[in-house]
């Protein structure tokens, strides 16, 4: 025992442990408990051992309920401290009434815009994406020759089983036709046995049974073997309900055209087409056992069919592709080699076949001609980065407007620091309102998409909807709500919750904020209006284009001409409907040609000398072309020198019509008629016509010989003189029609193919001009809202000026002059580089225009005019205003 | 019965301050413990059980002297409330009444 006096002190470090670490009410008691303890063992056993247990007593006393909680000693109210912040975000909106709806409603528009453009994105991207594993591919056609670079999907009949049979890899072919014109592909009367009146569909193709299962046809009825018979048919979902109900219509007879001797069965259902290819073809006749004409199926002389292969594994691919010009030339080229040696000597130079693979398709397919609509990833690759400067711009907007408005609320926060509230407080209550102000922007945003998704389903032809049941959908928009939510938010809450008390209360902190984001803020304007001027000048650049093209002299005339398709095969025949038709007093002229100046008609690249140098000379490439005598006189060609051939004249089997460019490309000179040109047969030059377009815009004039055309053509070209076009087409039917009772006629415009082959620089404008309009809108929303912002923290110095004698224009002129400028550095930014663009644009045009320094001025004026009228409608507010309203006010 | 959930030790430490009464404070509670369990217990332990109660509602408590031996710092008196004692109460009751029937089965 030893005596209490006597008895060191237990050591102080565990004391200073616990009063940290333990709940500061608890410590005293604790530590008091600790000390009597080890007085008390010292004086039973010894110091050391009393030390021993004081020292474990330390780690003992570690228990959660005794320790201080990490947060602090008290419980604070979070859910009402959360309440409240909404509740001041909420009350703040109500209160800038204005701002707060440009600043919202400018965020939700810029939402809108891009979530319906992500949309129509991710739809694109997805079409063909279930063929992606599937080594299936489309066979093209590729021709290389200068001038005429382009991709046909149309091969021969016999290529797609040739080659089944001679490459072991390709395990499987199978081929579709869908011309229209073309058998019966295109529109039919149809009628199933049991009905009593046949109906006009439209789309109707051709199809090898292999098909069905190498392009994954979902069928409804009947199975992937569906074509194997002979005079089998194939409907799709839609069709069959229309014509069958709800029956499984397999084992039917159809009808075609009324041909009662030749039906159809129906052998299958297939779920209707959408995703990617064929979308609208609604009836496949079976290519089985099918010959359209006699030895046709075995020739491999007509370029009809589309053609696709399966191979037997994806990796295939590369191996495969590297033996597709050997392929090409072992069976085509040889082909023509023997048949007509020059056009073989030249389809060896520049043609060759490629594959193609089926997911590709429908964005991968710029330069290859077929009839099916599809898009275009270039324009996909747009549509992101426009989407994303949008998205940009409204985000930057947003932000740039939330700082500005909280720099007006040091009182407040000053007052919050008054009563307690730490730096966090502030900076979780400028977070939450952001995200309060972002998520109603996303909610009034995708309302706005849901309103305007009809009209924009309408102006890109798709069925788009906002994915609202899937939870991916509702995961990114949480995620774009706290993103940009903090962004917003970040800035004014640390800067703001670092000011002193005194000086937020006292309100000397205005100027500061004021000033000190001001570069943050004038970069922002300099850079929407950089953006806002290029899309505006873009637009007008691909604007003035296609007036250019519209309003070119041509070399032809364009308008009022009447095409008429599929009259190749009336042979003989043709010349009486000739005839026939020029009698008429709507038509003044006609004449039979497979070839006009417009895409989707016949081409044929050939290779040309001056006579007697074939073996000598480099060639010249150059269209050879076949026409009748009234050719130059119904497209309103102009001569140069001499005149045309004359059908009837014997004498005038090898005269040709040249024009200029193979003048010069031969060297023809001065008085080239009576010259002689050679190709694969020897012509006499008896007219030259002035240089025409006959390709794109895109390409150079090329050199062009027009033959005599002895056996017809396909298409018969109608000049009209009646304004009545529909009197004209209904007389004109009438004469088809005693012709051709069977056959539908077909007609078609030629400045209708013509405006078609622009189809790409009218959609590049329809893009632009959106692009730019939303971009002005978001631009002026933002500038609006920064003109409300300025005019408010100036409208003591305002009314200041304004008791000292300022007019109202020089009170307006003080508060647009800095945008002005800013606007100003912003547009004469954006030329430099939209001059770059505009010109690499335009450089794919052979013929395009001179200039677009234009483009700039008008751009430029009606920025600055929609800008300053944004910014004036505050400032006149401001210097109309009662100054003692801006005294008053504090 | 209350949902009041009471765990053993703390049954012990209650009772121990009802028979302390005046003089219930940390380190006589523990004593008085160790004592009849013949075991050693820790301060650490004694006290979480003490705070645990006091939260539940089954202890009060208020400042007591300042000692010497303390090291100058003042105990905390205990005192166990109403609602303590009608726990107690009741789980004694509970026992009791399970104790009776154990005893009649095996009688059987």
């Amino acid at each position: 025992m030893k005596r209490p006096d006597l008895i060191p002190d237990p050591p102080k470090w565990p004391e200073r442990i616990l009063k940290r670490i333990l709940k500061p009410h608890y410590v005293e008691e604790l530590l008091g408990d600790m000390y009597e303890e080890y007085m008390y063992q010292a004086e039973k056993f010894s110091v050391s051992k009393a030390r021993y247990f004081y020292r474990r007593e330390l780690l003992k006393v570690i228990r959660p309920n005794l320790l201080r909680n990490i947060t602090g000693n008290q419980k604070l109210n979070k859910i009402g401290m959360l309440m409240n912040y909404s509740k001041i975000a909420f009350r703040n909106i109500k209160k800038h009434r204005t701002y707060s709806i440009v600043k919202i409603g400018g965020f939700s528009i810029g939402i809108a815009v891009c979530l319906l453009i992500s949309l129509f994105v991710i739809e694109e991207l997805k079409m063909g994406s279930s063929f992606e594993d599937k080594p299936v591919y489309r066979v093209l056609y590729s021709n290389a020759e200068p001038g005429f670079i382009g991709k046909s999907t149309s091969l021969q009949p016999v290529f797609a089983p040739t080659i089944q049979a001679d490459y072991p890899e390709v395990v499987e072919s199978g081929r579709v036709l869908n011309f229209d014109g073309f058998g019966d592909a295109g529109g039919n009367l149809f009628r199933p046995e049991d009905d009593e009146v046949s109906v006009y569909e439209e789309r109707f193709g051709y199809a090898d049974p292999a098909i069905l299962n190498m392009l994954s046809f979902e069928m409804i009825y009947g199975d992937q073997l569906a074509l194997d018979e002979p005079n089998s048919i194939i409907l799709s979902k839609t069709k069959a309900e229309k014509y069958f109900g709800e029956d499984n219509p397999v084992g039917e007879l159809v009808f075609i055209n009324e041909d009662l001797k030749n039906p159809y069965r129906v052998s299958g259902v297939f779920e209707d087409l959408e995703d990617f290819y064929f979308n609208d073809i609604s009836f496949f006749f079976t290519l089985s056992g099918k010959e359209f004409w006699k030895g046709e199926q075995t020739n491999w002389c007509c370029n009809n069919y589309t053609t696709f292969i399966q191979l037997a594994a994806k990796d295939q691919e590369e191996s495969f592709r590297k033996k597709l010009k050997s392929i090409h030339d072992r069976y085509i080229t040889a082909y023509y080699l023997e048949k007509e040696p020059t056009y073989g000597e030249l389809i060896e130079q520049y043609n060759t076949i490629e594959i193609q693979p089926v997911s590709d398709i429908y964005l991968y397919s710029k330069g290859v001609y077929d009839n099916e609509s599809v898009g275009d990833i270039g324009l996909v690759r747009i549509f992101i980065i426009v989407t994303v400067f949008i998205l940009l711009l409204a985000c930057m907007n947003f932000i740039n407007l939330e700082t500005a408005n909280s720099a007006q609320r040091s009182k407040e926060i000053g007052l919050r620091k008054a009563v307690g509230s730490g730096k966090m407080g502030i900076v979780s209550q400028f977070l939450i309102e952001a995200i309060i102000v972002v998520s109603l922007s996303v909610v009034i945003g995708t309302t706005l998409a849901g309103l305007a998704l009809p009209f924009f389903n309408l102006v890109v032809d798709k069925s788009i909807s906002i994915p609202l049941d899937s939870p991916f959908f509702y995961l990114i928009l949480l995620l774009f709500v706290v993103v940009i939510g903090l962004i917003s938010g970040l800035y004014p809450a640390f800067y703001l919750s670092k000011t002193k008390t005194i000086e937020a209360l006292s309100g000397k902190l205005k100027l500061n904020v004021g000033k000190s984001n001001g570069h943050l803020r004038n970069g922002l304007v300099v850079f929407q209006f950089t953006i806002s001027m290029m899309l505006m000048a873009g637009a007008l650049v691909v604007y003035k284009q296609m007036n250019f093209i519209f309003n070119k002299d041509l070399g032809y005339e364009k308008d009022q001409l009447m095409m008429v398709h599929g009259v190749g095969p009336m042979q003989e025949r043709l010349s009486v409907l000739k005839e026939e038709l020029v009698r008429l007093p709507e038509v003044s002229t006609a004449t039979v040609s497979s070839s006009l100046p417009v895409e989707g008609t016949h081409r044929n690249g050939n290779a040309f000398w001056n006579a007697g140098q074939k073996k000598i000379e480099e060639s010249i490439s150059g269209q050879f072309w076949r026409a009748d005598d009234d050719y130059v006189q119904t497209l309103g060609l102009e001569f140069v020198h001499g005149g045309s051939f004359d059908l009837q004249k014997t004498t005038d089997s090898a005269a040709v019509i040249i024009n200029e460019s193979m003048v010069d490309a031969l060297g023809l000179g001065s008085n080239p008629i009576g010259k002689e040109i050679e190709n694969w047969a020897r012509w006499r030059v008896v007219g030259v016509v002035k240089d025409f377009h006959f390709s794109n815009l895109k390409n150079e004039v090329r050199p062009l010989l027009i033959a005599p055309a002895f056996w017809g053509g396909d298409i018969i070209t109608l000049k009209l003189e009646s304004d009545d076009m529909l009197g004209s087409l209904t007389s004109i039917e009438k004469i088809w029609n005693s012709f051709n009772p069977d056959q539908q006629i077909r007609t078609e415009f030629l400045d209708q193919r013509f405006a078609m082959m622009y189809e790409d620089v009218k959609r590049t404008r329809t893009i632009f001009l959106f692009f730019a309009f939303f971009a002005v809108v978001v631009a002026c929303l933002g500038l609006f809202g920064l003109s409300v912002y300025t005019v408010s923290i100036r409208s003591k110095e305002m009314t200041i000026r304004k008791v000292l004698g300022a007019s109202a224009q020089t009170i307006i002129r003080l508060l647009s002059v800095d945008y002005l400028k800013l606007i100003i550095i912003g547009l004469v930014i954006a030329v430099p580089i939209t001059s770059i663009f505009a010109k690499n644009w335009l450089n794919d045009f052979e013929y395009h225009i001179p200039s677009f320094w234009q483009v700039f001025v008008y751009g430029a004026a009606l920025l600055l005019f929609i800008a300053m009228s944004v910014v004036s409608f505050q400032s006149l507010k401001s210097a109309r205003s009662n100054p003692s309203d801006g005294l008053r006010s504090e | 019965m209350k949902k009041t959930k009471m765990g053993e030790f703390e049954e012990l430490v209650l009772l121990t301050v009802l028979a302390l009464q005046e003089e219930a404070y940390g380190v006589a509670i523990k004593r008085e413990l160790e004592d009849r369990l013949k075991d050693t217990l820790s301060v650490g332990s004694v006290q979480s059980a003490l705070k645990r109660m006091e939260e539940k509602g089954l202890l009060t408590s208020e400042w007591g002297e300042a000692e010497k031996i303390r090291g100058g710092k003042r105990k905390r008196i205990y005192q166990a409330t109403t609602h303590a004692h009608q726990v107690l109460t009741e789980m004694k009751d509970v026992r009791a009444g399970l104790w009776t029937t154990i005893l009649q089965t095996q009688n059987i």
